[in-house]
């Protein structure tokens, strides 16, 4: 993002609208599929696996999304 | 790490201390500026995460503040906005480094790696600059080599158990008159020790008040008390794996005793006027020339810290219960001064040593080496002779060479000798009373019946 692209509210605000929840999701996501607050079975690691890995790719979309805005 | 997290939004507080937890560091959360600010003015952080934006507060505002106030504080910014320019901005403002938002719990263990890393190499440099300190001191004071063996038995066996309890965690006193070169051994038993690449670190208690000293011991907190401006960390961090010599004991206030006893016991500590419990791990050598069991008896020592302190107790013996090393260390001490000074003496003429021999040293090794670089400074010939030591040195010789159980004299001259040398080693005639095995009102008669007043 550009400085314009931050002086402009609209683009920021959306920006920070976006990312904030998506990185608590991201975090928790990762953290459950680390298995960092306890163990999970196989039926579990399959679906929380398939979470994280489509967390990842919508932050993926997202990030390229306003990467795009930039140039 | 001690880590707070600062961020509006709780699942991202909760997720970041789950992540940070599950690495071992200890982590606490702020939501708001206010709530940040109380924290900061009650505990000091290793490490500060902060969100840029917390609802419509500005999280570079707590940034220029907390690095006001300490510009070390390792400062981790969260961005929404990663473009090169937030970085420069944050960073210009004293950020370690920032995060873009979204990031999972990989991207946050290698920052906390990296921090992790500056903070030891911080920790480090610290380590070295007191090193680069104290060598310089004893640069400064041109310090004699020292010597560690002995011909007299009693030292041999002192030395031999020190060395041999210096690679065990057990906490040694050293016990004996000043001068009889505590501090060199205490320094000694470190180098000898599995902990000879940790810190040693002094704390002297006499040297300063009971506030001052608890602050030099465990460090405090920016107005934890008058002319504390800024947070400090206390010798006891300073030596934290390694060994705390604390000379003078005895001299330890009965207030601090307690805190002491602790660190000891729990391995724990606070900062002069924070909360926060911190654990600190050292190893501690204590000296001391006074009674520690008769200040027990007076209440102005505690028994279970004087326990906790005497797992290994030496007594190290006055130089002149050690004629065998005298002339040794005389030695020592005049090929050293000589060669700083450039002078070509390498001798003692027979009167100097005879001079020597027959002084009591009460001064001990300390007086000794004093009177020796004087001889030193003062010869003009190649040897030393009688008159190039100190005149008390001589004129003492002169009333003690007779004087000695066994030889040609009274009962009343032998026992004036003895009370003269043993009050001149203690501070109080309660003292010397005390070994003498009489009362102070005795002493006093006694002195004055042998005009020793």
């Amino acid at each position: 993002m550009t400085s314009e692209d931050r002086n402009d509210p609209s683009l920021s605000s959306a920006a920070h609208d976006i990312k904030t929840p998506l990185t608590g999701i991201q975090m928790i996501v990762h953290l459950l599929a680390e298995q960092k607050v306890g163990p999970l079975n196989e039926r579990q690691t399959m679906m929380v696996t398939q979470a994280k890995n489509d967390c990842d790719r919508l932050v993926e979309i997202i990030q390229r999304h306003f990467e795009s805005k930039e140039s | 790490m001690d880590i707070l997290i600062i961020d509006d939004e709780q699942t991202i507080r909760q997720s970041i201390q789950l992540a940070v937890e599950a690495e071992d560091h200890y982590a606490e959360t702020a939501d708001s500026l206010k709530s940040s600010r109380l924290r900061l003015k009650e505990e000091k952080f290793d490490l500060i995460f902060l969100d840029l934006r917390l609802g419509d507060e500005d999280g570079l505002e707590l940034l220029e503040e907390v690095i006001k106030k300490d510009p070390t504080q390792l400062v981790i910014i969260f961005t929404a906005y990663a473009s090169v320019e937030t970085a420069i901005e944050a960073t210009r403002l004293g950020a370690y480094d920032y995060l873009a938002k979204p990031f999972t719990p990989g991207h946050l263990r290698g920052i906390l790696l990296k921090a992790q890393k500056a903070l030891k190499n911080r920790e480090h440099i610290h380590t070295l600059e007191t090193t680069v300190t104290e060598l310089k001191t004893q640069a400064d004071t041109s310090a004699p080599p020292t010597r560690f063996e002995s011909e007299d038995a009693m030292m041999q066996g002192a030395l031999e158990m020190l060395f041999r309890a210096a690679s065990t965690p057990a906490s040694i006193l050293l016990l004996g008159e000043s001068g009889t070169g505590k501090s060199v051994i205490a320094k000694a038993i470190h180098e000898n020790s599995h902990l000879k690449d940790k810190p040693f670190v002094t704390v002297s208690c006499p040297s300063l008040s009971k506030e001052l000293l608890e602050s030099e011991l465990f460090g405090h907190v920016r107005g934890a008390f008058t002319g504390a401006i800024k947070d400090a960390w206390g010798k006891v961090h300073a030596a934290d794996g390694g060994t705390l010599f604390l000379d003078e004991i005895g001299e330890l206030p009965l207030e601090v005793q307690p805190k002491l006893l602790r660190l000891l016991q729990e391995k724990e500590y606070e900062r002069l006027g924070e909360n926060k419990t911190r654990s600190g791990k050292v190893r501690v050598i204590a000296a001391t020339n006074r009674d520690l069991k008769h200040m027990i008896a007076e209440g102005r020592f505690r028994e279970d810290l004087y326990y906790r302190i005497n797992v290994i107790s030496v007594e190290l013996p006055p130089l002149r219960a050690r004629s065998s090393d005298l002339m040794n260390f005389a030695g020592d001490y005049l090929t050293h001064f000589s060669k700083q000074i450039g002078r070509e003496i390498k001798d003692f003429s027979e009167k100097a040593i005879e001079q020597i021999r027959t002084y009591n040293w009460p001064g001990n090794l300390r007086e000794l080496r004093n009177a020796i670089e004087r001889a030193t400074i003062l010869s003009t010939t190649p040897a030393i002779e009688p008159r190039d030591l100190p005149s008390g040195n001589g004129e003492q010789s002169s009333t003690t060479s007779h004087i000695a159980p066994g030889g040609d004299v009274s009962l009343e001259e032998l026992e004036a000798e003895h009370i003269r040398l043993t009050v001149d080693r203690f501070e109080n005639l309660q003292d010397a009373a005390r070994l003498l095995g009489i009362d102070k009102a005795t002493l006093y008669r006694k002195r004055k019946k042998l005009q020793l007043d």
